[in-house]
């Protein structure tokens, strides 16, 4: 298991390198450029100072000087400056990195809490009706976008009904502290928590259902049966244990898009997370902003994928690495 | 010898998307303590369902109990809820299935998986001394080496007849008064076979457990059983003590079977097998089930389904052909159907 860890992240090293190139050479040929907004918002830049502006940041070099460039800010440890927030990446990313955390990780944690005990009553009652409501309830929860159910909740329970807030994580300058503070937060992320949570509930609980339905029909669940166990032990210990390798190994890969996957819902919520920094990064053409955020979330992909093949592991015995 | 199990008109249909299936059609059975009844058949007579209902396992809600009893030590089964159902299952009847690769929980030891059924029906601690005592005795008596490791190890690391020992120790757990072996050798390959027979062999011998062994092999039944029932479309045809049917079988069905054995054959000759497949159950049978594929086929067979005469030497067959040739059998059906 050890030199299998140390190979799998040795390994990570030129995929990373793969990565950043591909995703370098595609930004960099993206049309656009970090001043194109800044010209029309103020037309008595003149031409000459544009291009000088774009010279500054080596837009005319050859896409590979560009990116040893890059590689070489990356090194010095700052992530190099952001072009239109004129600030050292690494910091900026490390404050939006804490929000996005703060609104994905309690997602994951309810939807999957959420999630697997109905899954597994809808297979154990396959048919039933509450079988045929959760299904029709996940469909919809599939199939509505993120950003759309985020705007119905925004206008009946935000706008029309002064619920909750309407954007942001907290109440600008109201400089509450204690319990005043915590329920202001609490208030804030509120609708955005039950969008993600609603959204990864359905796909999550979908899937547990067809693992659990694969797994009661197996040879050794009529075992447990004819050894005259009760139904719940046959559901819980010797159907729930095997029906959950495969969602925990869903679940592992989702921890790569805790930073990704909020993208729309940070957006629609004017959440200062990761998604909205990456969302104006691209928009800005801010290419080292976009390349650090690409890069993070390619490199939490990669280790999300590690960490499912070792819990994989974990969880079922058969599986061994060596 | 005392009665341990009887089944009376037993008659299971299975409701499936595409309409009615009966898979068992009215079965009597009876198992005296210490006995091992053979039940054989080819592959969809009905030997499995008959089986599973016994456990009370029959799949639900798609297999329906349409009729009959099955009385186990005076308690009549078809009345038992499904927790009194617990209560019996693995602990005075318990089963031994087809497939030992797929019948053991792959993320459960086999420490937890023997000593679970201890726990459940005699109250002994998963994990304590004596449980782990009890599973490391009924490993040594099925022949399983390291009895102690093994308790530890995961089901892949077996093989399937290793495995198949496993369900055996496992069957054997609360010393039940009924095995039901649901074709326990099919699925392994012949020497293994061999040794699984001897050690079922062994424990009917020291442990007296009656036991209903279920295959298609003639060859391993002849061996393992007291007495056997031929199972066809959901119905017994012959029924007899295991020298007196192998002696004389007598229906037409039996003699098929008989004779398709592959030790019979001259070399060079083509094997013999019956002509036709068994009937669906999706089908509705009047007479005599067999008859669509039965040389001696006559008038009656069509329209009237034999019953059961059983001669002085408990040899009974389900035919209106005597052994003579004769139709000796057709007006007593004829009374009973009118």
């Amino acid at each position: 298991m050890k030199s299998y860890l140390i190979r799998r992240l040795l390994l990570m090293i030129p995929v990373i390198f793969g990565v950043s190139v591909i995703i370098f050479t595609l930004i960099s040929l993206a049309p656009g450029d970090p001043f194109a907004q800044m010209i029309e918002a103020n037309p008595s830049m003149s031409r000459a100072d544009y291009e000088n502006l774009l010279n500054s940041i080596g837009y005319y070099d050859p896409i590979p000087v560009k990116y040893a460039k890059w590689a070489k800010q990356v090194f010095s440890g700052s992530l190099g400056y952001s072009i239109s927030q004129k600030q050292p990446i690494a910091d900026m990313i490390g404050r939006r990195l804490k929000n996005t955390l703060l609104l994905s990780i309690p997602a994951l944690v309810l939807s999957t809490i959420i999630a697997i005990p109905l899954g597994v009553l809808s297979a154990t009652k396959q048919y039933s009706f509450l079988d045929y409501i959760l299904t029709l309830l996940a469909l919809a929860g599939i199939s509505i976008p993120a950003f759309f159910l985020a705007l119905l909740l925004l206008k009946y329970l935000a706008f029309d009904l002064k619920l909750f807030p309407l954007q942001g994580m907290e109440t600008i300058a109201a400089g509450y502290t204690g319990t005043r503070w915590l329920h202001d937060r609490l208030h804030h992320l509120a609708l955005p928590l039950s969008i993600l949570t609603t959204i990864q509930v359905a796909g999550r609980m979908r899937y547990t259902r067809s693992s659990m339905l694969e797994i009661i029909n197996q040879d050794y669940i009529r075992t447990a049966r004819a050894k005259g166990l009760g139904e719940k032990s046959v559901i819980y210990k010797h159907a729930l244990r095997n029906a959950l390798i495969p969602v925990i190994t869903v679940l592992s890969i989702s921890l790569g898009s805790l930073l990704s996957g909020a993208i729309l819902t940070e957006n629609v919520f004017m959440w200062p997370g990761m998604g909205t920094l990456v969302y104006q990064a691209i928009s800005n053409r801010d290419y080292p902003l976009v390349m650090a955020g690409t890069m993070l979330l390619a490199l939490s992909m990669l280790i999300a994928n590690l960490l499912a093949d070792i819990a994989y592991a974990f969880a079922d015995p058969r599986i061994r690495y060596d | 010898m005392s009665e341990i199990l009887r089944i009376r008109d037993l008659a299971i249909d299975f409701n499936t998307s595409e309409g009615i299936v009966s898979a068992v059609r009215g079965v009597d059975l009876k198992i005296s303590e210490g006995e091992v009844l053979g039940l054989v058949g080819e592959s969809g007579c009905g030997k499995s369902v008959t089986s599973l209902a016994v456990m009370g396992l029959l799949p639900k809600p798609e297999g329906v109990l349409k009729s009959g009893q099955i009385i186990f030590e005076n308690k009549n089964l078809t009345a038992f809820r499904e927790e009194e159902w617990q209560k019996i299952r693995g602990n005075e009847i318990s089963m031994i299935f087809q497939e030992p690769m797929t019948a053991l929980n792959p993320v459960l030891t086999i420490g937890d998986q023997l000593g679970e059924v201890l726990q459940v029906h005699k109250g002994i601690r998963l994990g304590s001394k004596e449980n782990i005592d009890i599973c490391v005795e009924n490993l040594i008596k099925v022949g399983i080496p390291r009895p102690q490791q093994v308790l530890n190890e995961y089901p892949h690391q077996f093989s399937g007849g290793m495995r198949q020992r496993i369900m055996i120790a496992m069957a054997l757990s609360c010393d039940p008064k009924l095995i039901i072996a649901d074709e326990p050798t099919t699925a392994l390959d012949v020497t293994i076979q061999a040794q699984i027979l001897d050690l079922l062999r062994e424990l009917k011998e020291t442990m007296k457990t009656s036991i209903l062994f279920i295959t298609h092999d003639l060859g391993v039944i002849h061996e393992m059983a007291d007495r056997v029932m031929v199972m066809y479309a959901g119905k017994i045809v012959e029924e007899g003590p295991t020298k007196e049917l192998f002696a004389n079988p007598s229906h037409p069905y039996t003699q098929g079977l008989m004779h398709s054995r592959p030790g019979k054959v001259k070399k060079g000759d083509p094997l013999y097998c019956i002509p036709g497949m068994v009937p669906s159950g999706r089908q509705q049978i009047i007479g005599c089930a067999f008859e669509p594929r039965c040389q001696y086929s006559f008038r009656p067979c069509k329209t009237i389904c034999p019953l059961l005469e059983f001669n002085e030497k408990g040899h009974g067959y389900a035919c209106h052909l005597s052994k003579e040739g004769g139709i000796a059998n057709v007006g007593k059906a004829v009374n009973i159907s009118n």
